[in-house]
């Protein structure tokens, strides 16, 4: 009854779900309950799927359409009042390789996405997965051209910078690292940063708490040395 | 490896003229490098002020404070710090200090095995990450890269401790006997350990925390 192509389709009562390589439902939206339904033997759930399974994929799907951004196991079970072995027994092959999975949450989008505020969206390319950058042991981009704007989302978002991503006043003072760089080779450093920003050290503090280089040059994809 | 001499000292330093050895500081280095800044005036006590709270701060914290903490510390705003130290805070003051954030990201203790040679084992390695930054390659990962990765994404506490080393240790070894990622029940089985201890190891995740720092990625 339920089949999988090659193509990366799933096909269930009629519907033909797109699936990425790694078998997430390739588009969120495209949810709905017989995907889960048809999905759920794959994932080692041969008796069908109970309300305690619904109540956790209806939970996970929830909290993406309110966050954008996809639950951590440890918020599931909380709000679940589920334990890990209670877990374990509902969606045995695992959290993100069955619940996850199940509920159509989509691996690059939802799981590891950030939820990017308006702004970003407008800024960032489009995201290309397969891209690699090669950075230092302490995070820093070796290479300054492999930066690009998604590197620097993703990078703010790993190193917890407070607010909800970048805003415009970050971009400014990334957009000009970046062309002092490209202009000059060199990093400038944070007398002239303040300058030519019209930014005081505060300010900067509040933008950059990690530091400059730590924080601005970094996100800039640069380092000083 | 460059040796740095004044006054018939010679101080070993890397190819942009830091201190390699914290240890090996004096303050004729600190009147050298300067001088070699180009700040031809002997170092003042406004001078000296900054580089003993740089480096006052590095020895109880391990860690090179950050320009905002100096600045605080000393009263001094960026117009006074420039006037200092002109060619910047890592390339002017925290050079002089002896100390640059690279050695000061991390004391010894955020590592389980000696750290004595981390400077030399790092200094060139690279790493291949996807734009989430999780590691491309597994076999690129060192512990090195689980201690910073911990450090940047500001791991509670700032530091790997035994714990998280046992959860590392046991992906990684899951890892390489199966080249699977086991699931999240089979690490707290085999941990006895539960989600919530988990969670204040790990609180970005299981995948986008634990798994991460242990350089694999689910797919």
């Amino acid at each position: 009854m339920a089949k999988m192509e090659k193509m990366g389709k799933f096909i269930y009562k009629g519907t033909a779900y797109s699936l990425d390589e790694g078998g997430f439902l390739s588009d969120f939206n495209s949810w709905d309950e017989n995907f889960a339904e048809g999905m759920a033997p794959e994932y080692k759930i041969l008796d069908g799927l109970t309300k305690d399974h619904w109540d956790v994929i209806y939970f996970i799907r929830g909290y993406i359409n309110e966050n954008g951004r996809c639950p951590l196991v440890y918020k599931t079970c909380k709000e679940n009042k589920l334990s890990y072995k209670n877990l374990k027994e509902l969606f045995q092959t695992g959290y993100l390789r069955g619940a996850c999975r199940l509920a159509g949450v989509s691996y690059n989008e939802e799981y590891l996405g950030v939820a990017l505020p308006t702004l970003d969206k407008i800024t960032a390319q489009e995201v290309i997965y397969d891209k690699k950058y090669v950075m230092d042991v302490h995070g820093f981009l070796v290479y300054a051209d492999d930066w690009d704007e998604n590197f620097a989302i993703h990078k703010a978002y790993e190193i917890k910078m407070p607010g909800s991503g970048l805003d415009e006043r970050h971009w400014q003072i990334v957009s000009y690292l970046r062309r002092h760089y490209q202009r000059y080779k060199t990093v400038p450093t944070i007398y002239d940063a303040c300058e030519a920003n019209e930014i005081d050290l505060d300010e900067l503090e509040e933008l950059f708490p990690d530091g400059y280089q730590r924080g601005a040059v970094k996100i800039a994809g640069l380092r000083a040395m | 490896m460059v040796n740095f001499s004044f006054k018939d000292k010679t101080y070993e330093v890397d190819e942009y003229n830091f201190l390699l050895d914290f240890h090996s500081w004096d303050e004729d280095f600190a009147q050298g490098i300067a001088t070699r800044l180009k700040m031809t005036e002997r170092l003042t006590k406004e001078h000296w002020d900054v580089i003993n709270s740089i480096r006052n701060t590095f020895k109880e914290t391990g860690r090179c404070p950050i320009v905002y903490e100096v600045c605080r510390m000393n009263g001094l705003n960026r117009w006074e710090l420039k006037a200092l130290f002109p060619t910047g805070y890592l390339r002017g003051a925290c050079k002089i200090a002896g100390i640059t954030y690279k050695e000061g990201y991390l004391g010894q203790t955020y590592l389980p095995v000696s750290a004595d040679d981390v400077n030399i084992v790092t200094a060139n390695k690279s790493y291949q990450v996807d734009v989430r930054g999780f590691l491309v390659n597994p076999d690129d990962w060192d512990e090195y890269y689980a201690a910073h990765r911990a450090y940047d994404m500001k791991i509670p506490g700032g530091k790997l401790t035994g714990k998280h080393w046992q959860i590392i240790k046991f992906l990684r070894d899951s890892y390489a006997r199966n080249k699977t990622i086991p699931t999240i029940y089979e690490t707290c089985d085999q941990n006895s350990i539960d989600l919530d201890e988990l969670e204040k190891l790990f609180p970005d995740g299981y995948h986008r925390g634990a798994v991460k720092i242990a350089g694999l990625r689910a797919r």
